[in-house]
């Protein structure tokens, strides 16, 4: 566990007049003191995402099973009573119970009637100091960073399975009067939720980040606002690991509003009461998508912009769709979505363009699935090794330029692009930059407010937990060995085709089959192994596809060497 | 009480033998002193008797006759044996006669006992707390010397000899000793004034089990006020009989015979024989406390047991013999400390009590129908028989009748009803009387028995005591802070019935909220709050002081301010005048019970230019506090804004929306009622509109019906349509249906309302219907209308859901019929044969 500290000075507020409003977002005192203030042009836009925003960090959609204790009780008293009237041999006796029993219910009943005022005010009070704690307690405060161009709000949901980043560009204000770049928190609780909902556009809405928020100072004492949070490593593991997923060669398809008003729609209609419960994407190259509703297989053609500019039809299944509910509030201010996908059982990103906004929801596999549990996709891309100075190096450039694209920086740093990217990759991984999918550039945000130093570079580039998996670490074996063939490889625009011949630690010989991005990085694959006929690429590449990866990039490697 | 003297040279005539005793007179509150001599125990002579007078007269006249009958050259019959046997070859011999002159308090003896000390080994601790039983100070030295002694039993016998003795330098040094052994964490609870008896307890509990026992039988032996009482609650809840700690309860147990603490003594007798029953030793390796080796022992084995319920009657019969009035008082404590526990199944002869030795030694010594097995200390009937009526079957029944406030003792505390029964009796029959002398504390302690007659006695002579007209103050504290409910109710009723005598005394208020129950503490704010509105000037201000120093500080337990603080905010204006705002402000922020903020909110509200300090904004954001005396006094300083709130009433749409019911309804009830919303201006009533809140939302309706020819409708409707709340978005579709403008500005500016409706997934269909409706007919009015209406039913026929579909479908044909040149997802074609 982790324990993330807030401290504000103040709280997030909105203070409504009758013909302005101030919109205050308190930041972590504890965090760099980053700070923005302007005038909002569009206040309703904002508001609507930042309700959407809410949702994403409020949304627990993991299965909770029913608490049956009550129901239990209920069953061990008829249980009891049933043994008692079978003791009961006299029938005067047993009609004498029976009298009681009624007497006993009038009684229970008058009881309860009498006392459901006080449950009534017991359970309003539960309710407040559960929302109260609840905040102080579990629900973490979105990540702000002020960039040059935009303000970023990042947020991860409480069951850690859906990321949403807003992104507000500087057109949405009408005035920006002073702005400090930099990474923090804000106060992002009910009541703010709430507030939001006052937001209009014929009232000037002053827009202030800044430690004070909004605070009614009593006496000469100051008063924080604490929250104390205990974070499991899997949260911010996962946090960090939506980077590293959006920078994976992904299938893109564009939707327009109505498309995903039609797939919002039907999920709020129809509750699927068996599994399965797939969302399938049925991609045909230069043909309208269409999304299918498992188990009804009710399909939906999505319209002309959907069109796949694929090379070849794909399907691909997803699960957790009811997650997509956090988007409708959305659907009236959406220009467009852009929808990615990542494959079979793995992530799903869409990027909702509000205009001056972008909307992005990154949602894993499936609801249970976080983003670390099993679904390694550090495997499936490709890390060049980089050195700690490297690493530096590109942090110091990108804090300096705030945004950048990865061609951009490697001619900045001097660095093979396929190299910036693998450093990237990996400070993306230790929460020093993020990828930025509207605009498909690299920013610079500090998660930590501890900087950035050689030491934890040398860190960052040591190897990660899932390059010492099982998988990876019998892959190597096998290259090692010898135990991989490549049988057949055949180039393509976007990479490399390869079959191959591997043997495992069994012994069992078996048939990988890969598509490989020109940087390495697994785009898709099959293989005849046990493991892959239960998992697929659910739960990250088999030891094989990953050894036919290692033979194929040792051959590009003496290829380059060679010249050929 | 009862002396025979003997005058071993004495001529027979004037009688050799003396007697002289005490016996109850016919009144049972009354004695006569008998004094009589003869040659021989046969052959009394001179018989003289005096009396009847009351007991305290006739001890000073026994105590008279005897030492008169010392003069003339008496000594206590068998004193020359004793002293003979205290040079005895076998040293039980000599150890029980020093016991027995102990008892006997013989100053006459003490030579022969200090010489014996100071030669003696094993016999030394009788002969100690002999000496310090006869309390004379030649005694001192050998107690000090013992009191040094590492040994537990020699420096136990030395140091309570010291205490009897009065020795006060001895004394403090052996307690310093005492300190020096205790741990430093219970050290440490005993510094300061009082003693807190939960944090004695606690931390003696986290002395480890090896030195738990020490800690317990030091405590005891520095006799603190209030470290009797801890030293018995640990001893209650603490594992006796195992090793380690048997010996210090054991320990504490002879301390508490040789203190005459009877209810220490009572309770460990009863326990250790109720341990007794159902335990059978601990071996262990331990140091002997007889010579100190190490050696493997039995740890409170049978024989163990034996000899401590034997020494139990033991020393109740010394009492009887010796101390008369003290063994009634005694044999009490062990009465009501046997409990339910020590009940055992009736078997045969054998009954309920058969195993309690000293209970039944207690109540059925004195019985024909039963008898003890020595071997087993049992008791049991001789026979099935029923006791006759006036048959008295207690040992010692003249001793009960001297001392007739044992059986109140016994009464106080006794669980038995076959105790509380033989009590009662003994009360209504011979004592009626004694009540009047019984403590509070006895009194008290009878109202908790689960004897219904008991209880009865006890309140009966509780209401006599009692007069509302001169409350007994003390006994009303006792009974309100009392830990049963039932008690705490009579405390209760007496409160109420005295009000006038206390409700305006800020001292006698103070000390009433001391109470521990919150609902003596709710009764007496009850009444003061009702004595307190009419109160004079003066009487309001010292209670605000007097409550003002309650409030301050820390709580001693959750909940303690509650109750003057409740007091205090209704002296609010009096507290207001006290403090300074610098000060009142200083109380608001700081860190105490919600119950003293409010306090300090409500001598806020009070305070004259409290207003000034905070914004409107401010007040409405302290108008929702999570401390709802802070709320109430946000809001009495926002009425008295309330020219202010006529021109910009936006705070109290803020606190429209606040998760509090009493800050909603504050804002209800002043836009209402002292704000008159007729005079509201358009944004006055749009932020009425703008409210989440349902009865917010209806009160604006209402008000844009009444004056919509006054607002402007280009504006209103633009306005309303930015609600996010579906049911306005409704009702500012039918506004908007029924009152925009011509033209294609109007719809334009509409248009965020139109795709909020259509692009809402949750179903509504007569709103969608009427949405797409509106738009088709408007499309077909002009161009530059036609072409929104064709872009937004251009995405809404694109929509899967049939209806939806069909509906756009029909209104897009409609507006492009009208307007052809209009951009559209559908193509209308004409029909093959020409036909429209």
């Amino acid at each position: 566990m982790i324990t993330v500290q807030f401290k504000y000075a103040g709280q997030s507020s909105i203070v409504q007049g009758l013909d302005k409003a101030r919109m205050s977002l308190a930041t972590n005192t504890l965090r760099e003191a980053a700070f923005f203030r302007g005038t909002l042009a569009r206040p309703l836009l904002l508001r609507e995402a930042l309700g959407a925003l809410r949702d994403v960090v409020v949304s627990d959609f993991k299965y909770h099973p029913r608490d049956h204790a009550a129901f239990k009780e209920w069953l061990e008293e008829q249980d009891r009573k049933f043994v008692a009237g079978l003791s009961m041999r006299s029938e005067p006796a047993r009609k004498r119970m029976e009298a009681l029993e009624v007497d006993l219910a009038a009684l229970d009943q008058r009881r309860e009637s009498r006392m459901a005022p006080f449950y009534r005010a017991r359970k309003k009070y539960f309710d407040y100091v559960f929302h109260h704690e609840y905040e102080l307690n579990y629900l973490l405060d979105p990540v702000i960073t002020v960039h040059p161009d935009e303000i970023s709000f990042e947020a991860f949901s409480k069951d850690e399975s859906s990321y949403g980043r807003l992104g507000a560009r500087y057109d949405l204000f009408e005035k920006i009067h002073e702005f400090e770049c930099g990474t923090t928190n804000i106060d992002f609780s009910a009541r703010l939720a709430t507030e939001l909902d006052r937001m209009r556009t014929y009232r000037r809405t002053d827009f202030d980040i800044s430690p004070g928020g909004f605070s009614v100072k009593v006496g000469a004492a100051e008063t924080y606002k604490e929250k104390k949070i205990e974070l499991p490593e899997s949260w911010l593991e996962g946090f960090l690991q939506v980077q590293s997923t959006m920078t994976m060669g992904l299938v893109h398809v564009e939707l327009a509003p109505i498309d995903l008003f039609n797939v919002c729609r039907f999920l709020r209609m129809k509750r699927a009461a068996r599994s399965p419960r797939a969302l399938r994407w049925e991609l045909t190259p230069g043909k309208p998508a269409k999304v299918v509703f498992e188990p009804w297989e009710h399909a939906i053609t999505l319209g002309p912009t959907s069109v796949f500019k694929g090379a070849k039809a794909e399907v691909i299944r997803t699960w957790g769709r009811d997650r997509l509910r956090v988007l409708s509030r959305l659907l009236p201010v959406t220009r467009k979505v852009d929808v990615f996908l990542a494959g079979f059982g793995r992530p799903t990103i869409y990027v909702l363009d509000l205009g001056e906004l972008s909307f992005t929801l990154a949602l894993s596999g499936w609801t249970d699935n976080d983003w670390t549990g099993g679904a390694k996709f550090d495997l499936l891309a490709r890390r060049l090794d980089a050195t700690p100075e490297e690493l530096m190096l590109v942090y110091e450039t990108l804090r300096q330029q705030k945004k950048s694209t990865d061609q951009a920086l490697a001619q900045r740093v001097a660095l093979d692009v396929v190299k910036t990217r693998s450093v990237l990759s990996h400070l993306c991984q230790v929460g020093r930059a993020m990828y930025d999918l509207s605009t498909r550039q690299y920013r610079h945000r500090d998660l930590f407010f501890d900087p950035f130093t050689l030491k934890d570079a040398v860190k960052a580039v040591a190897p990660k937990q899932t390059e010492k998996t099982k998988e990876a670490v019998a892959a190597k074996v096998m290259q090692a060995a010898g135990d991989v063939r490549i049988i057949a490889r055949r180039a393509f625009t976007a990479g490399f085709k390869l079959s191959g011949s591997a043997k495992g630690g069994d012994g069992q010989r078996v048939r990988p089959q890969l598509t490989v991005g020109l940087d390495g990085e697994i785009v898709d694959g099959t293989c005849t192994c046990s493991w892959f006929r239960s998992h697929a690429l659910t739960k990250g590449p088999c030891e094989h596809l990953l050894g036919l990866r290692l033979a194929h990039i040792e051959r590009v490697e003496a290829e380059k060497k060679g010249g050929n | 009480m009862y002396v025979r003297l003997f005058r071993p040279k004495g001529p027979p005539a004037s009688g050799r033998l003396a007697l002289a005793r005490i016996v109850p007179a016919t009144d049972p509150d009354r004695v006569m002193v008998l004094v009589a001599r003869g040659a021989s125990r046969n052959a009394m002579t001179d018989a003289r008797q005096y009396g009847p007078m009351d007991r305290e007269q006739g001890k000073s006249v026994f105590a008279a006759e005897v030492a008169k009958l010392r003069a003339e050259g008496f000594m206590r019959s068998g004193l020359g044996d004793l002293l003979v046997r205290l040079e005895a070859k076998k040293r039980v011999h000599r150890a029980l006669a020093a016991r027995r002159l102990g008892f006997m308090g013989e100053v006459a003896a003490v030579d022969a006992l200090v010489a014996l000390a100071k030669k003696a080994n094993e016999e030394t601790c009788v002969v100690l707390d002999a000496l310090g039983r006869i309390g004379d100070p030649r005694a001192v030295d050998v107690a000090r010397l013992a009191a040094e002694r590492k040994l537990l039993s020699k420096r136990r016998s030395g140091f309570e000899a010291l205490r009897r003795l009065g020795d006060k330098d001895g004394l403090s040094e052996a307690r310093k000793r005492a300190l020096e052994r205790l741990p430093a964490t219970v050290h440490a609870r005993l510094q300061g004034d009082a003693i807190d008896a939960a944090a004695l307890t606690a931390a003696v509990k986290e002395v480890p089990v090896k030195d738990r026992g020490l800690a317990i039988d030091t405590l005891y032996e520095l006799d603190l006020p209030g470290t009797a009482k801890v030293v018995r609650a640990l001893l209650e809840s603490e594992a006796i009989s195992q090793p380690h700690l048997f010996r210090y309860a054991k320990s504490v147990w002879k301390r508490s015979m040789l203190r005459h603490d009877f209810e220490t003594f009572g309770l460990l007798s009863v326990l250790f024989e109720r341990r007794g029953r159902d335990e059978h030793g601990t071996k262990a390796t331990l140091k002997s406390g007889y010579d100190g080796e190490q050696r493997t022992m039995l740890v409170f084995g049978p024989k163990t047991v034996r000899y401590l319920r034997r020494a139990t009657w033991r020393f109740l019969r010394m009492l009887a013999g010796y101390r008369a009035d003290e063994y009634a008082l005694a044999a009490a404590q062990i009465l009501a400390h046997t409990g339910r526990e020590d009940e055992v199944k009736p078997r045969g002869l054998h009954g309920t009590y058969a195993e309690c030795y000293a209970f039944s030694k207690i109540l059925f010594g004195a019985s024909a129908r039963h008898e003890f097995e020595a071997r087993s200390l049992k008791h049991r009937l001789k026979k099935a028989t029923h006791a006759a009526p006036a048959v008295r079957e207690e040992a010692h029944p003249e001793l009960w009748d001297a001392t007739p406030i044992a059986y109140v003792r016994a009464l106080a505390r006794a669980v038995l009803p076959v105790v509380h029964e033989w009590a009662i009796k003994a009360i209504t029959t011979r004592h009626p009387n004694v009540l009047a002398i019984a403590t509070h504390d006895d009194l008290v302690g009878m109202l908790r028995a689960a004897y219904a007659e008991t209880v009865e006695l006890g309140l009966a002579e509780l209401r006599r005591r009692f007069d509302p007209e001169a409350p007994d103050w003390d006994l009303l504290f006792t009974l309100i802070k009392d830990e049963r409910a039932s008690v705490r109710a009579l405390g209760a009723e007496w409160i109420g019935l005295t009000t006038s005598k206390w409700a305006l005394s800020a001292e006698r208020v103070a000390h009433f909220l001391g109470a521990t129950d919150p609902e003596v503490r709710g009764l007496v704010v009850g009444h003061v709050l009702a004595a307190i509105g009419a109160a004079p000037a003066a009487a309001r201000a010292a209670m605000a002081k007097a409550m003002l120093s309650l409030v301050a500080g820390k709580e001693p337990f959750e909940g303690a301010h509650d109750a003057p603080a409740s007091v205090a905010r209704a002296l609010a204006s009096e507290i207001a005048e006290l403090l300074t705002l610098e000060e009142i402000l200083a109380g608001l922020s700081a860190e105490s019970a919600p119950s003293v903020q409010g306090v300090y909110a409500a001598a806020f509200a009070a305070k004259p230019g409290a207003e000034d300090v905070y914004t409107e904004a401010e007040l409405a954001e302290l108008g929702s506090n999570a401390n709802a005396h802070v709320r109430a006094a946000a809001h009495a300083l926002l009425l008295r804004k309330i020219e202010l709130l006529r021109a910009d009433p936006s705070p109290l749409f803020t606190l429209l929306e606040s998760p509090w019911l009493d800050a909603r309804a504050f804002a209800k009830r002043t836009l209402e009622g002292a704000l008159d919303p007729g005079s509201f201006s358009i944004e006055a009533v749009l932020g009425l509109l703008d409210s989440s809140e349902i009865e917010a939302q209806d009160l604006g309706k209402s008000l844009v019906e009444r004056r919509f020819e006054e607002l402007s409708s280009k504006e209103l409707l633009k306005r309303i349509g930015q609600h996010p709340s579906r049911s306005m978005r409704r009702y500012a579709l039918d506004m908007t249906v029924a009152h925009l403008g011509e033209g294609f500005l109007p719809l334009a500016v509409s248009e965020e309302l139109f795709r909020a409706v259509l692009f809402d997934p949750t179903p509504d269909r007569p709103t969608k219907n009427k949405t797409i409706r509106f738009l088709a007919e408007r499309g077909t009015r002009d161009p530059a209308q036609a072409e929104i209406a064709a872009r937004l039913l251009g995405e809404v026929v694109r929509s899967k859901t049939l209806a939806d579909f069909e509906s756009a479908l029909v209104g897009l044909t409609k507006v492009r019929l009208a307007f052809p040149e209009v951009e559209a997802p559908i193509a209308i074609s004409e029909p093959a044969n020409g036909a429209q």
